[in-house]
């Protein structure tokens, strides 16, 4: 289930709004599977589609120039709101594969990681730059990650760095799975556990009485 | 305080800032529960410690009265239905629909005291920061990785910097925990605490209720903030003595005496501290799509050529969207529904504030109101002190306890263009309905204005009612 990630070129959609929110990147209402997949239709749908079902030409995901977009570049608090996954899900069935932005949302950003899109907060001026240019008709609106590197390039021959936690670049990386990292250390938290009972024995006495 | 509870709970550090953090509590509702649950029956997991785990059912249940154990909500049955099986497969405690502990995840998990001082709490939703009103540390995650505390009772996490938000002032006797958080987001911005775990202190925060706290902390997330948190104090343990899960006996004295050593030292480092005096705060009402788009009842909806550029291109869009004009004021716009509850203000004082203004009052004609108690415990404590009789009286529809109108799950929303006035925390586009328009206000401002038709400037109270 899990593709590991070491690079990722493709078109860039920009979409420089502040404040986007999960609800909008998908509505509760499009959520009507327990299943993690099956989104792709929905993302933004009320952006996308006007009140008929019809696609808003205008609407960026639906102009031909970003349509096959694999990165979003995106305003400040990307996917603020609610922890919803399935707005991440939605992004990934859609195609996007990173999201670039000026800042994300926490829960947002670590659903990202979890499911292997790569969220890249580069701060106000970078994203600035690179919406400009990407809605420049004469540009290629094209970027690319290098994981390994951290590094991310545009088709204008820029070059931006971004940090991620190590443990995350290599989960990226190598598909690993986040829970299998922690069960590797599952003494740690027996030991945890153990001690935990001394300190805070109501913890335990409380439950399930 | 922050400081403590993370070190109490440092399970061990991985690295590159990042720490294995013990997640005491975990908390699952029906929207995503199942989800979890699921995906870890189909890779061979299981909980490791079931007996930490509560579950209910809130987000995709019927609210109109005489529920059945299923749902209208399309698509309803099968979350329901996973929630259901997933709970029974890993032996977690589930208080479903029929259950008198029913109710939304984050007003049943201090109202039962699964939410204790100084205890960290997972929950799959973004308002777990609610908890902090008990000085809980409440961490809001996706499903997968409410499957990772599932499965290890540990989050990794990097530790978040702290921002304290120092309070003064007493709040003028119209104006709520709802107009100060609000208002807290109007001036810091829906960015203002990104990443941070938010301690709210002063006096005016000492002074309030533990369910005024439980709102604070509720709107953290409408900050940006990982978190919000209240340090406890009598008034909290007053509130969660002898609830079901709480600590008794010899344990309760145990823990209050580990709770009260949680309050932060006088020299406490803060990443960031601000103090505001909240003396003068008047009613606050939203007039666009986001939280921080919001402004004192009778001031003029801001002009989006005053806002940064960033901020007027979403003012304007939700201006648009609102059918509001810069210059206007709040105050006079005519309404189509009211809408009371949520894990904000679903709890039985804001219930109480609500009915003492219905009391004998009708709303406004062709005006759809309804009141939807944040748990069933709610529910019938307001039934056995009549607030019942009065909402019902006064044209609201009583409603069973869960989420509701909070948000649309695609039956039973607020129709396209319907304005609202809602003690909900967000007011998102097409977020209570296609395409309805959204007020947050405080219960007393949603009651008053439910009477008159129109949003309605609480201070008018002042003077006697
Ligand atoms: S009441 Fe609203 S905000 Fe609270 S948990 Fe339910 S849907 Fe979410």
């Amino acid at each position: 289930m899990i593709v590991p990630l070491r690079s990722l070129a493709g078109v860039a959609a920009p979409l420089l709004r502040h404040n986007v929110d999960t609800d909008t990147i998908i509505r509760s209402r499009d959520i009507s599977t327990t299943a993690k997949t099956g989104f792709g239709s929905r993302l933004f749908a009320c952006w996308r589609y006007a009140a008929d079902g019809s696609q808003r030409e205008e609407f960026v995901l639906n102009r031909p120039r970003y349509r096959s977009a694999a990165f979003l570049v995106a305003g400040s608090n990307f996917g603020c709101g609610s922890s919803r996954e399935a707005a991440v899900w939605a992004l990934r069935d859609h195609g996007i594969r990173s999201v670039v932005a000026i800042s994300f949302g926490s829960i947002f950003f670590k659903n990202c990681l979890l499911n292997h899109l790569v969220p890249i907060a580069l701060g106000r001026q970078p994203v600035l730059e690179i919406v400009e240019k990407l809605e420049q008709p004469s540009v290629e609106p094209r970027l690319s990650l290098d994981v390994d590197a951290c590094v991310l390039r545009t088709a204008w021959g820029r070059t931006h760095r971004f940090s991620l936690p190590e443990c995350f670049l290599e989960m990226l990386r190598t598909g690993s799975d986040p829970i299998d990292a922690t069960l590797a250390r599952i003494e740690d938290i027996d030991v945890f556990d153990a001690e935990d009972r001394g300190r805070r024995p109501w913890m335990l006495a409380s439950s399930r009485d | 305080m922050t400081q403590k509870i993370w070190d109490d709970h440092l399970v061990a550090e991985f690295g590159d800032g990042l720490d294995l953090v013990r997640m005491d509590r975990v908390v699952l509702h029906d929207r995503g529960g199942g989800t979890a649950l699921h995906s870890l029956s189909r890779r061979n997991r299981r909980v490791r410690s079931p007996t930490r785990v509560f579950a209910t059912a809130d987000h995709i249940v019927d609210t109109i009265a005489g529920r059945t154990g299923s749902t209208m909500v399309p698509a309803g049955p099968e979350f329901l239905a996973a929630l259901r099986a997933g709970c029974r497969e890993h032996d977690i405690t589930l208080w479903d629909l029929d259950d008198e502990r029913q109710g939304i995840v984050h007003v049943i998990s201090p109202e039962l005291g699964i939410a204790l001082p100084g205890c960290t709490l997972a929950c799959h939703d973004s308002h777990t920061c609610t908890v902090g009103g008990v000085g809980a540390l409440g961490f809001g995650m996706g499903a997968s990785e409410i499957e990772h505390v599932l499965c290890t009772d540990t989050l990794v996490l990097a530790r978040p910097p702290v921002m304290r938000v120092e309070l003064t002032g007493s709040l003028p006797r119209v104006s709520t925990a709802k107009d100060l958080v609000l208002w807290l987001i109007g001036v810091l911005g829906a960015e203002g605490g990104l990443e941070h775990i938010i301690e709210f202190s002063g006096p005016t925060v000492q002074r309030m209720g533990v369910e005024q706290r439980l709102t604070l902390c509720n709107m953290a997330v409408e900050l940006g903030a990982r978190t919000g948190l209240v340090a406890p104090d009598d008034a909290t343990f007053e509130y969660l003595h002898g609830k079901p899960w709480a600590p008794h006996d010899k344990m309760w004295d145990a823990a209050v005496s580990y709770w009260q050593d949680l309050v932060p030292d006088d020299g406490a480092f803060y990443d960031r501290s601000c103090s505001l005096d909240c003396g003068a705060l008047a009613p606050q009402v939203t007039w666009g799509t986001n939280p921080e788009q919001v402004t004192t009842v009778d001031e003029p909806i801001p002009d989006p050529l005053s806002l940064s550029p960033e901020r007027r291109a979403a003012a304007d869009r939700a201006l648009r969207y609102m059918g509001l004009v810069p210059g206007a004021t709040l105050r006079g716009t005519p309404l189509d529904g009211a809408f009371l509850g949520s894990c904000t203000n679903g709890r039985l004082s804001d219930l109480r504030a609500a009915a003492r203004i219905l009391r004998g009052r009708r709303v406004a004609r062709g005006l759809r109101a309804l009141c939807v108690p944040g748990s069933t415990h709610v529910r019938r404590q307001a039934e056995r002190e009549g607030l019942d009789r009065i909402f019902y009286e006064a044209g609201f529809e009583w409603r069973e306890a869960g989420c509701s109108l909070c948000f649309n799950a695609g039956n039973d929303g607020f129709g396209p263009g319907q304005r609202v006035v809602t003690s909900t925390n967000r007011n998102f586009e097409n977020r209570q309905g296609t395409g309805t328009r959204s007020h947050l206000a405080s219960p007393v401002t949603v009651a008053l204005s439910a009477i008159a038709g129109q949003i309605t400037d609480a201070r008018q109270l002042a003077g006697g009612a």
